[in-house]
């Protein structure tokens, strides 16, 4: 192996040079895209399922003529044994309850990690706005108090 | 096949930690081994958007991995591979027309690949050498390596140091910066030429 670059003041020094302006060219967002991945350490344990999906039913709200100012598209349960998750899709938001009611945080993650984070209330509601696009999954931590990853979440 | 065993115990530090769930351990190496990850992307002519797709994805992969990486040490070669892979899948599925094996990009075990892990090795022991410097071996060494180089009478003004001393200065800097654990470590653990 050639030592150079090492012995010689020079070369010690331009290699110095390159190995710090190699490193200032990594954008911030592709480091802390690399930070947020972490949240994702240790959640798999605690998947909620997805027990219903108005979706998959033939009389979805909608289809039933239910008309209001914020019509829900869709309606998702998710459920570990300690907690249940409910969704209402609507256009402009996903509104969410979360039983036992307790506060907490609920994480948007889609295939990159975190998109969003937003606070659950006392009663254990949430407000995701506007829709996340595209698949995601919600994590959801209440305080002192159980944690849960559901499903991927696609429209 | 060149194997870059490098015995740092701060990477088997950092990873012990971030396993017991530090999350400010994780950011260290993510800190650490991004300019890796970002090097390997632009070996695979992979920027911005693409580059950071890859990059996520291959921080998740560790993520899941890092319960069960065997050997801590090697976490430089396991990302280097994991992000050529990634590359690779993402270039595949980018264009489908192209089978992966059509793309001249160099394989997991071919001479490039080592030869650029043996470098991403060393600049990286290079920078974790720099940031254990004095701050004034920081700022001069800084000064000298800056493109375009600053001009010694600018050196001298702005460090309030004489001119004459900035050589001496400069070697004492460098001397140090051999004489730092990671440089050490790193020259331990170099193969020894084949010739002798």
């Amino acid at each position: 192996m050639d030592d150079s670059w090492l012995s010689d003041d020079d070369q010690l020094l331009a290699e110095l040079g390159a190995a710090m302006a190699e490193a200032q060219q990594v954008p911030d967002t592709f480091v802390q895209s690399g930070k947020s991945a972490f949240t994702w350490y240790g959640v798999d344990s605690e998947l909620a399922a997805l027990v219903s999906d108005s979706a998959a039913a033939a009389t979805a709200p909608a289809a039933l003529g239910m008309r209001s100012e914020r019509p829900v598209q869709r309606s998702l349960t998710f459920a570990t044994a300690e907690l249940t998750i409910e969704l209402d899709v609507h256009v402009d938001a996903v509104r969410g309850q979360v039983t036992p009611p307790r506060s907490g945080t609920v994480q948007v993650r889609g295939a990159a990690g975190v998109e969003r984070s937003v606070d659950i209330d006392d009663l254990g509601w949430f407000v995701i706005k506007p829709v996340p696009v595209g698949a995601y999954r919600l994590s959801v931590r209440l305080d002192d108090g159980p944690s849960a990853l559901t499903d991927w979440i696609s429209e | 096949m060149i194997q870059v065993m490098r015995d740092d115990p701060a990477v088997v530090d950092l990873v012990t930690r971030a396993r017991a769930g530090d999350k400010a351990a994780w950011d260290l190496i993510v800190d650490r081994y991004a300019p890796l990850i970002w090097a390997v992307c632009r070996r695979h002519r992979l920027s911005g958007a693409d580059a950071e797709d890859v990059g996520a994805s291959v921080w998740l992969r560790l993520v899941e991995n890092l319960g069960g990486l065997r050997e801590p040490a090697a976490l430089p070669g396991w990302l280097a591979t994991t992000t050529r892979r990634e590359c690779l899948f993402f270039l595949g599925q980018r264009d489908r027309q192209v089978p992966v094996e059509d793309l001249d990009l160099g394989s997991d075990s071919g001479p490039a690949s080592d030869e650029m892990l043996l470098i991403q090795e060393r600049r990286d022991a290079l920078r974790q050498a720099f940031s254990g410097l004095p701050e004034r071996c920081k700022r001069l060494l800084s000064m000298l390596f800056s493109e375009p180089p600053m001009r010694y009478a600018e050196i001298s003004a702005t460090l309030e140091m004489a001119v004459g001393a900035i050589g001496p200065n400069r070697q004492r800097c460098l001397d140090q910066l051999r004489r730092s654990r990671p440089l050490l470590n790193l020259d331990d653990a170099q193969p020894t030429g084949g010739s002798g």
